[in-house]
């Protein structure tokens, strides 16, 4: 098999903002962590990640790289609980995501930074085609958070998670996606029932509704926790 | 399932633990309607709660609900019955009121609609945390417009004294208590009132497009191609967070155990805690009251900027509650009747029932049914989840769309435009044929929407 340029990378997923400040934008369905560059080699095989939960985080602030020469605009991410990804690859890296390259305004992305939450739904041998594009080779699914269900009158997801805490944090995430401002109530208590989590999420929306105004009325007193997973129903 | 037992209504039978039947005013089609099977066993799990009397009712633009679905009626004993958040909804005295105004709509000039339509979105906040900056209500004034209703707005100068002559209850819920409500929901409510909120909520001016009853609309002042104002609105966070509040108490004491859905958790209507709750309740029905005073004083203010037609000009036909609990007298009874998604409808009581954005909304005049309690519908419900209806219209130009339907939209949110477009919705005059074939209520008018502020 020929060669090719290649690098392992996590794919991400964020409510990123429609419009963004001025550069050579990476596209959304684009946009990865970079885990391992490979260079020019033949196409190795993706060793699986034994992975069984989800991986959540944050962008927590923005990096300008090269330190030498700013030439790409990134968001740092910031896991909740274990990166996971570092051992993966056995080794420290920095955990960021590029959006856009240089010609750009530093200081425009700086007053324009607001941080999002961010999944991360697979694993991917990605080929370089150039011109900000990137072609998965071979792909490993990842456990994700939740997925949003259709529901007549309300918003409604179905929630993943081992136990009760990772249940709360991947709510709180799903939420988030909606309304990324939430972010800044999200933390990772460890309620010991479902009620405690519903409870938990309304503190979380009449905060945000204090704060700035939140498009969610309440979380509902719905569903169970059954098979790792619970219906989540807001109204709004 | 059930049985056909006259025009448009429906039996439901009594069995496994229902203590009365299911009564379901629908026509076929929309019983035949896809996901109609989980609002109904709602309906059934409902005539399970102790006190309720007669049955247990479902309109025509029923949907699923937090324990009740949307669309409910349920009267329970006022001694031996309960009352129940779920029965009420979140958004507590969230409801609708319609003014007229003495011209036709068509007078207005493009440039006019154009200039009034931006005037409200201005006065009038909209969306996700758009309240009052520089209007926050302090304790003083918090404890007296909770208490005594809308008549507070009016006192300090939002609006006629004849308003609340046509304003349900007066507007004011009698038994308000502003030390039953929590520092929270009064935290959240503080800068909210005389916004619109977000969502479904909207102030819309239209044309009245087709009278159905001369004699009705020649006594209500109505007028055929006669300006309207619309207003959509509830207790916004002060609202929900009451109904929280007491969800969190009522789920916490174990009031939800051994209930068919533990969000029809209920406390005794004598009991202190189904006090507490009502007194609460009360004061989010009072705060609503006033917040749609407040906004039909800045439309009315807007008029006058633009086209210098004066407050007193614009009349107030009624304004109603569709998610409330009250208690009434019906046939030598007192009751507690929880109306969640349903409507009032007292006999020649005006109806309020907004349809869509694009299409229409109804006025209808009540009958005073005995048989739903003096109840009707309260809108055209959802046929069309939020998630579809974004993809729906996802690329394609909304506003444009709208244009060519006849209607301008302003929005703090585009995307609360396409969660909220017309196909999202049932057909109005479908849900309100099914009232008026019930002899619920009767069709009025029908409005026809032009302009309209979402938020």
């Amino acid at each position: 098999m020929e060669e090719k340029r290649l690098f392992i990378g996590a794919e991400v997923w964020a409510p990123w903002p429609k419009e963004e400040p001025r550069g050579r934008h990476i596209l959304p369905e684009n946009r990865h962590l970079t885990l391992e560059f490979l260079g020019n080699v033949k196409p190795p095989e993706l060793r699986p990640p034994r992975l069984t939960t989800a991986l959540v985080g944050k962008t927590d602030k923005l990096v300008f790289l090269p330190k030498k020469e700013e030439r790409i605009a990134a968001y740092h991410i910031e896991f909740y609980g274990e990166d996971l990804l570092k051992s993966y690859i056995g080794k420290e890296y920095l955990p960021h995501v590029s959006v856009a390259r240089a010609p750009f305004n530093k200081k425009e992305w700086e007053e324009n930074f607001t941080p999002l939450p961010v999944i991360i739904p697979a694993i991917h041998l990605y080929m370089s085609i150039g011109n900000l594009t990137y072609k998965p080779l071979a792909t490993h699914k990842l456990p994700l958070p939740f997925v949003e269900i259709e529901h007549a009158a309300d918003i409604a997801f179905h929630i993943y998670g081992n136990t009760l805490a990772e249940i709360f944090l991947h709510a709180q995430i799903a939420l988030a996606f909606k309304f990324p401002p939430l972010l800044k109530y999200v933390n990772e208590g460890k309620p010991t029932s479902l009620d405690e989590i519903i409870m938990a999420l309304n503190v979380i929306v009449a905060l945000t509704d204090q704060d700035m105004g939140c498009p969610f009325k309440a979380v509902s007193f719905h569903g169970e926790y059954k098979n790792n997973s619970w219906e989540m129903i807001v109204d709004v | 399932m059930y049985k056909k037992i006259g025009p448009a209504t429906y039996l439901l039978p009594q069995e496994n633990g229902m203590l009365v039947p299911g009564l379901i005013i629908a026509t076929e089609e929309l019983l035949n309607e896809p996901g109609m099977e989980e609002p109904l066993q709602q309906v059934r799990n409902v005539a399970c709660l102790p006190g309720i009397v007669g049955h247990s009712i479902a309109m025509p633009d029923i949907h699923w609900g937090y324990g009740f679905p949307i669309g409910a009626v349920a009267a329970m004993d006022a001694k031996d019955g309960v009352i129940s958040p779920g029965g009420v909804g979140y958004d507590i005295n969230c409801g609708v009121r319609l003014a007229v105004g003495k011209i036709a709509f068509s007078s207005l000039s493009e440039k006019t609609k154009h200039e009034l339509i931006s005037k409200i979105f201005n006065y009038v906040p909209s969306g996700v945390g758009r309240g009052h900056r520089g209007k926050t209500i302090h304790d003083k004034d918090y404890k007296n417009l909770l208490e005594h209703g809308a008549k507070w707005s009016v006192r300090q100068g939002f609006g006629l004294d004849i308003d609340l002559e046509h304003t349900e209850s007066n507007g004011m819920i009698e038994g308000a208590n502003f030390d039953a409500v929590s520092s929270v929901a009064k935290e959240r409510g503080k800068d909210q009132l005389g916004t619109i909120g977000s969502g479904n909520h909207f102030v819309e001016i239209g044309a009245i497009e087709k009278i159905f009853l001369p004699d009705t609309a020649k006594e209500w002042g109505i007028f055929e191609g006669q300006l309207y104002i619309l207003i959509h609105s509830g207790s916004r966070g002060f609202g929900h967070q009451i109904c929280q509040d007491t969800l969190n108490a009522f789920i916490q004491k174990g009031f939800g155990e051994n209930l068919a859905d533990r969000q029809l958790v209920a406390a005794p209507i004598q009991s202190e805690d189904g006090r507490r709750y009502f007194e609460a309740m009360a004061a989010a029905a009072n705060f609503a009251f006033n917040n749609r005073q407040q906004i039909l004083h800045e439309v009315r203010q807007a008029f006058k900027d633009i086209c210098n037609i004066q407050h007193e000009e614009i009349r107030l036909i009624y304004d109603v509650c569709h998610n409330i609990a009250k208690f009434e007298e019906h046939a030598g009874k007192k009751l507690c009747v929880h109306r969640k998604g349903a409507t009032r409808a007292f006999k020649g009581q005006p109806v309020l029932v907004p349809g869509d954005m694009g299409r229409a909304s109804h006025l209808m005049v009540g009958l005073g049914n005995s048989l739903t309690w003096a109840s009707s519908c309260h809108g055209a419900g959802r046929a069309r989840s939020r998630v579809a209806s974004m993809k729906n219209w996802k690329g394609k130009d909304i506003k444009d769309y709208m244009k060519n339907q006849g209607v301008t939209v302003l929005a703090s949110s585009m995307k609360t435009v396409a969660e909220e477009m017309p196909d999202a919705y049932k057909d109005v005059d479908v849900v309100v044929s099914a009232v008026q074939e019930a002899g619920l209520a009767n069709m009025v008018a029908k409005l026809k929407p032009h302009l309209v502020i979402k938020g």
